[in-house]
């Protein structure tokens, strides 16, 4: 069989993540354990995304991790992008790792086309999108951002799927947690929940002032307050950490 | 109810069994194309089905196979550190003790008539193994699994680890070496977690097993004096 072809170092570091993810203590030490391990593959970004669970398609956007472009997720929303999105059906359909290029490659549409070259643009880099199955029948993907053009072997495909796995086992382990639910220092306001539900919705402030009559300043003054609150330094995190938490119900497609 | 089938049992589970290795070879050499040994009796064998493995096996009503998995002390041999150590990082014989068995050829049809039901009647099968193992003495069970299902064997055994980087195999996919720690703790998590109260392994005594128990027959037993006459009699 094919064993994976690292220098020491490289398979040491990887070795270490598979062994020790389990019992980090904080998603914060599991962020950084990851960006390590995948780091030492080669790998420059990565990030959490639940597209399904309970039965229910949810919008594709990051949980936790880091890596995508500030305003990139906005943008996507905005564009209406995952209608087009190959990579999410082929998440669905696929148990093993593809590339972006690979799901560029399938689409048909002109949309498609403009979805993957502004995101080729916007993140300078091509992305492994690692899928993986819950316990329930609900999908999840760990995008790894990687040099455009890299092209992957086997073992580097597989290497990276068994970290990412293991990443998005144990992140979803934090974020399930009962400590991580509603038990905030300073709970959300209620014009700052309402900002926060705009937010999810992919709004920018100037939009949410105009849908609630404030300024845009004032606006921003809350998402701000709420990114305090929540501990989150996005609004990408911001949506998904005020729906971890249940503060927001997530709107479909 | 889940039956442990050792070299004792094996002739009151031979239909089981056979129907087990006709399965194995449908799903590892056909569908798979796993470059795996059959036989005339159109069944897959390995090394490992000797007089040391012992199967765990559920059955439906008629006592027909529904899931199924080997287990065996891996002492002399085993899949994982003999046919593929670079799947262990490390010592590989660190884990060649008696208390160590592996699991190899697992295989999941039906196990129920929802997603719910089967997934219970899964966990129940995964507490049998723990119990069972536990019983005897085994405090780590090994194995491997493809790195597709590594997020789905790490939730279901709460304990799984990998042992080393995932090594790819010649026919395409790629396997992880796992192991999971045996131990009153785990198997009370698991409980607790799906509500399961009572063991679910069964392991018949053959001494007082008259030659007519079909594998049926326990499981109706199992069921209550109703059940077993109705099946007896059908």
């Amino acid at each position: 069989m094919g064993r994976a072809g690292f220098d020491d170092a490289t398979r040491a570091t990887v070795f270490r993540f598979l062994q020790e993810a389990q019992g980090l203590a904080t998603l914060d030490a599991l962020n950084a354990e990851f960006r390590k391990a995948v780091g030492a593959l080669g790998f420059t970004g990565a990030v959490y995304i639940r597209l399904s669970a309970d039965g229910r398609a949810l919008p594709p956007r990051p949980v936790f991790g880091e890596g995508a472009p500030e305003g990139w997720v906005e943008h996507y929303f905005a564009r209406n992008y995952a209608r087009y999105d190959t990579a999410i059906p082929m998440s669905f359909q696929s148990r093993e790792p593809f590339t972006w290029s690979e799901a560029a490659g399938r689409g048909m549409e002109k949309e498609t086309g403009r979805l993957f070259g502004e995101a080729f643009e916007w993140w300078g880099a091509d992305v492994l999108i690692c899928p993986v199955r819950g316990i329930n029948g609900g999908v999840s993907i760990v995008d790894l951002a990687m040099q455009k053009d890299r092209k992957l072997d086997e073992v580097e495909r597989s290497t990276a799927h068994a970290l990412a796995s293991l990443y998005a086992v144990v992140g979803e382990g934090f974020l399930d947690r009962p400590d991580c639910r509603n038990d905030l220092e300073k709970p959300l306001s209620w014009r700052e929940a309402e900002c926060v539900y705009w937010v999810c919705l992919g709004k920018s402030d100037d939009e949410i002032g105009a849908i609630l009559s404030i300024s845009k300043k004032t606006a921003n003054h809350h998402v701000e307050a709420a990114k305090t609150k929540l501990g989150v330094a996005s609004r990408a995190s911001l949506a998904w950490r005020a729906f971890a938490l249940g503060l927001v119900q997530p709107p479909l497609f | 109810m889940i039956h442990v089938v050792t070299h004792a049992q094996r002739h009151v589970y031979a239909q089981q069994l056979t129907a087990m290795h006709r399965m194995r070879r449908e799903v590892f050499v056909e569908t798979r194309g796993w470059k795996l040994q059959t036989r005339e009796d159109g069944g897959e064998y390995d090394r490992g089905d000797d007089d040391k493995a012992i199967y765990f096996m559920m059955l439906d009503r008629d006592g027909g196979l529904q899931v199924s998995v080997r287990v065996r002390p891996v002492t002399d041999w085993s899949i994982l550190l003999d046919e593929m150590p670079g799947c262990v990082e490390g010592d590989v014989s660190a884990l060649r003790r008696p208390d160590v068995w592996e699991m190899a050829r697992h295989l999941a049809g039906q196990q129920g008539r929802s997603v719910g039901e089967a997934k219970q009647r899964a966990a129940e099968f995964r507490i049998a193994m723990l119990e069972a193992a536990l019983r005897k003495g085994v405090t780590q069970l090994i194995g491997s699994v493809d790195v597709g299902l590594l997020a789905h064997g790490i939730r279901a055994w709460l304990d799984l680890k990998p042992l080393g980087l995932p090594v790819v195999y010649p026919e395409g996919g790629a396997a992880v070496g796992y192991e999971i720690p045996v131990s009153e703790d785990l198997i009370e998590r698991l409980k607790r977690a799906h509500g399961v109260t009572r063991p679910s392994a069964f392991e018949l005594e053959v001494e007082s097993a008259t030659p007519w128990m079909t594998p049926a027959g326990l499981e109706a037993s199992f069921r209550g004096p109703a059940a077993y006459s109705e099946a007896f009699h059908a």
